[in-house]
């Protein structure tokens, strides 16, 4: 059987231009209390936290910085990976996924 | 993303995404754009394959900047469909903000927690999910097509339809 859930209260001090902006998010984005958007706005940021542990920094994205034909670029990533053994390259893939899980699905939040 | 009749999507686990670029095989993208297959990307699965290759930098000593424009720029054949624009972060935060719903689907279906993510897409988007892990997903595919109705293939298996397609 699960240990029961354990929570702990936050009591946090803001200032009056803080407060209104919270009151006036909540009433436009249907939050029902303040509580419900700062557990909501505390878990973004530690997933963007995460993600960034996970890569050093925010993904460059779709857009890449140098742009190259799909061809090349698929070519020259094959090239690099090639040098390593089948074995090591196999351990790095299931690290990473478990790297990936641990940090999004971890005992933390 | 461009759907037409008789448009196929699929999902390809990391572990089939690594071996398509240790291939380093153009022409086998250009045959899925021939057979109107579309490779859909989602921001988890894009997480996955930039960790190995954030590991990899280090094995190498090729800068991970380098490997990640890399792979940003292999991705640009026609046939796939990252879903996600910049920044990245947000489209993760959305994929996996609902922590208790994932739990869930894992124990209902006995699966691995970082295999809803890949679920939950193949479901979202109506796509067939490629994978080479046997452990996990392959073994639930029956049960998870039953009662959810979407399909996980073997990379054998989608080899074979793409030859027979």
């Amino acid at each position: 059987m699960s240990e029961p859930k354990q929570d702990v209260v936050w009591t946090v001090k803001v200032d009056k231009k803080m407060d209104a902006a919270v009151q006036a998010t909540i009433a436009m984005l249907g939050f029902t209390s303040k509580a419900e958007l700062t557990r909501e706005a505390v878990r973004e940021y530690l997933i963007r936290h995460k993600l960034f542990s996970l890569l050093g920094g925010e993904p460059s994205g779709p857009i890449a910085k140098q742009d190259m034909p799909p061809e090349v670029a698929l070519h020259e990533l094959s090239l690099i990976l090639k040098k390593l053994p089948k074995k090591i390259l196999e351990e790095e893939i299931s690290t990473a996924e478990e790297d990936v899980a641990n940090t999004f699905f971890g005992n933390e939040e | 993303m461009v759907e037409t009749e008789g448009t196929q999507k699929f999902i390809f686990d990391c572990n089939v995404w690594i071996h398509l670029i240790l291939q380093g095989q153009s022409s086998f993208f250009q045959q899925l754009e021939l057979n109107n297959y579309q490779i859909i990307l989602t921001s988890y699965n894009a997480v996955e394959i930039l960790r190995v290759l954030k590991r990899i930098s280090k094995r190498t000593n090729v800068p991970f900047e380098r490997l990640e424009n890399l792979a940003w720029n292999s991705w640009k054949f026609p046939c796939i469909h990252p879903i996600f624009d910049k920044p990245m972060s947000d489209a993760i935060i959305n994929e996996v903000r609902i922590l208790p719903e994932y739990a869930i689907i894992a124990k209902a279906f006995d699966l691995e927690q970082k295999d809803v993510p890949y679920v939950i897409a193949v479901f979202q988007y109506d796509a067939v999910l490629v994978t080479k892990d046997q452990r996990s997903l392959v073994s639930r595919a029956e049960i998870l097509q039953e009662k959810l109705g979407i399909r996980i293939i073997t990379w054998d298996s989608f080899l074979e339809l793409l030859q027979t397609d």
